[in-house]
């Protein structure tokens, strides 16, 4: 990655030190300045902007690691990196641990010292287009940005980047499937098919000819061989939706092809090898299924590697704006017609409605208004009656943080019948935090 | 209450043997691994477990690989590496991948669990950080 052209500072008390820096590093094209000691170098860092800091260990007054603290605290987009004449491990974990890229031994060539900015300049570069790296995601109609999404979207990539099985929870409506396309299409396996199985869907006398395949004459009207879905998604992705939803039987079959990744078609004792990786998802408690024996725990574990749980629409915010504009223009595209737009007090009630449907709810809500609207705005008029009189979330007045937070923990665990594991899940946290949060609220 | 819930993995059984005692009669829940692959299937079922210490050193997968694939797949587990054979490229690698800490053995048991509190508080701080940023949109989305 070139990243010729940062703004360096270096800061060391030995002048010949900050020669050599300024040396090697001037002459790869970056621009470098020099200070002698942590007080100088924090004064001219609150006047100019830096990309790189480079400082010494032992230094007068104060050390190399107050710099580190000092950055970290006031430059989140600065990085630094440390060079010293005493190396130690423990003075290398304690540097990095506080906040420092790298550490480098001094005495160290040009090559050396240029090898370690390069790495830290990259990472730096990578993190500065890491925004804009989600914005592929929206080809898979993953919109807004939200933390909570931001969130999402740094999981997908990191899922992506394994072959790790992955569990979509949420509710229905979120956008599970989207988020399983995103990470089979953004993964070393988008060559190979993504094959969407909803497990509620197969009726339990195809289960196995679905899922496995059938030769020619295994049963009654099996007139050819037809492959199954984990054949067809040999070497991509297979997408186990709605899996709380699986029957026992369904459930032991997928155990067995994920422990062995072997199966064998209806009518055929020939063994089959299989390379599939599993996404599954559910907008139920999977952890509270598994509780009450309905769902395997050695299924859950084999499917729960890595959990991506996407929030409900109402949750996101202002992404709703974001949506409503997307769908407003895709729509209007497809109809041929100008984008109408939406009147603040429309706009308004989305805000306030609860959004039961998600994101598919305010879809749907959108294609319809374009395609009855004959008008060039959408008034609050025009939205279904439960919309318009959608009850005022702002009730909150002039309560403490604590008020408000104790508030809506109560007002999770009723919605989840005092289930604290899926309180937990709704609000974000793991049981034992929330067992701490309603010790502290006075809340057990 | 439980101080800290702990996987220990290290492929030398009686070191796992003696610090589990040690770190047991301290108040901490030990759950240990003899190989890489035992500890992701400990990490898997024990969702519980806030930190683990990790021998760099196994004979079936290196610690670094392992610190790599437990902070892809669990990013609020924190990494303790512990080993008998540090230098400083893999003690700047393996805080550069998220370890919590680098400590060579021997260690003092005082030291360690010095260290595993600093980072269950470290990890329950950041737990704490997620649930008042989810506060404050809440309010924010309210007021």
């Amino acid at each position: 990655m070139d990243n010729g052209g940062a703004i360096i500072l270096a800061v060391d008390d030995s002048p010949a030190t900050l020669e050599v820096i300024s040396r090697h590093l001037t002459r790869a094209g970056h621009v470098v300045h020099t200070c002698a000691s942590v007080e100088e170098a924090a004064s001219f860092l609150d006047t100019t902007h830096v990309d790189l800091v480079i400082t010494d260990y032992k230094m007068p007054k104060s050390s190399g690691l107050d710099l580190i603290k000092y950055v970290r605290e006031n430059l989140r987009d600065t990085e630094i990196m440390m060079v010293t004449g005493y190396p130690t491990i423990a003075g290398a974990v304690e540097a990095i641990r506080d906040g420092a890229g790298e550490y480098l031994a001094k005495p160290f060539t040009g090559e050396e010292l240029l090898g370690v900015v390069s790495r830290i300049l990259d990472k730096q570069t990578h993190r500065r287009s890491a925004h804009a790296d989600h914005q592929h995601l929206n080809e898979y109609g993953l919109l807004g940005d939200c933390p909570e999404m931001l969130a999402v979207y740094d999981l997908i990539d990191k899922a992506s980047q394994t072959s790790a099985n992955v569990f979509i929870s949420g509710e229905s409506g979120t956008g599970k499937e989207l988020v399983a396309r995103a990470v089979h299409y953004g993964s070393d396996r988008r060559a190979s098919a993504f094959v969407p199985v909803n497990c509620t869907a197969i009726p339990d006398t195809l289960l196995e000819s679905e899922l496995f395949g059938h030769v020619k004459g295994a049963f009654s009207g099996a007139k050819e061989s037809r492959a199954g879905f984990f054949e067809i998604a040999n070497g991509g992705t297979i997408f186990l939706d709605e899996i709380g939803d699986a029957s026992p039987n369904l459930q032991a079959k997928l155990l067995r092809v994920m422990q062995s990744k072997e199966f064998c078609m209806v009518g055929s004792s020939r063994i089959r090898t299989v390379d599939t990786r599993i996404i599954a998802a559910t907008h139920q408690d999977l952890q509270q299924l598994v509780k009450q024996g309905l769902f395997r725990e050695d299924l859950f574990y084999r499917i729960h590697v890595i959990e991506i749980h996407l929030p409900p629409l109402a949750a996101r915010g202002q992404d709703i704006l974001a949506m409503v504009n997307h769908f407003l223009k895709k729509f209007s595209q497809d109809a041929g017609r100008p984008a109408p737009c939406l009147t603040d007090e429309a706009l308004n009630s989305l805000y306030q409605y609860s959004w039961p449907g998600n994101v598919r709810e305010l879809e749907n809500l959108i294609q319809r208004l374009v395609v009855i609207g004959d008008g060039p705005s959408i008034d609050v008029t025009d939205l279904p009656e439960a919309m318009r009189f959608s009850l005022n979330r702002n009730s909150f007045g002039n309560k403490t943080l604590a008020e408000v937070e104790a508030e809506h923990i109560r007002h999770v665990l009723a919605q989840s019948r005092d289930n604290k594991t899926q309180a937990a899940k709704i609000l974000g946290i793991d049981r034992k935090t929330l067992r701490g949060k309603l010790k502290r609220l006075g809340l057990e | 209450m439980i101080a800290a819930n702990i996987l220990l993995v290290d492929d030398d059984a009686q070191f796992i043997d003696v610090m589990k005692k040690r770190l047991t009669v301290r108040n901490m829940e030990v759950f240990h691994a003899g190989s890489g692959d035992e500890a992701m299937q400990k990490l898997a079922i024990h969702g519980e477990i806030e930190v683990v210490i990790l021998d760099v050193k196994m004979p079936d997968r290196s610690g670094m690989e392992m610190l790599r694939v437990i902070k892809q797949q669990y990013p609020l587990v924190e990494v303790i590496m512990l080993t008998g054979h540090g230098t400083m490229e893999s003690a700047i690698d393996g805080m550069r991948l998220g370890a919590a800490d680098y400590l060579m053995k021997p260690c003092s048991i005082e030291v360690l669990v010095e260290k595993v509190r600093e980072a269950v508080d470290k990890k329950r701080r950041h737990e704490e950080k997620i649930v008042d940023a989810q506060v404050r949109e809440i309010v924010s989305r309210r007021l």
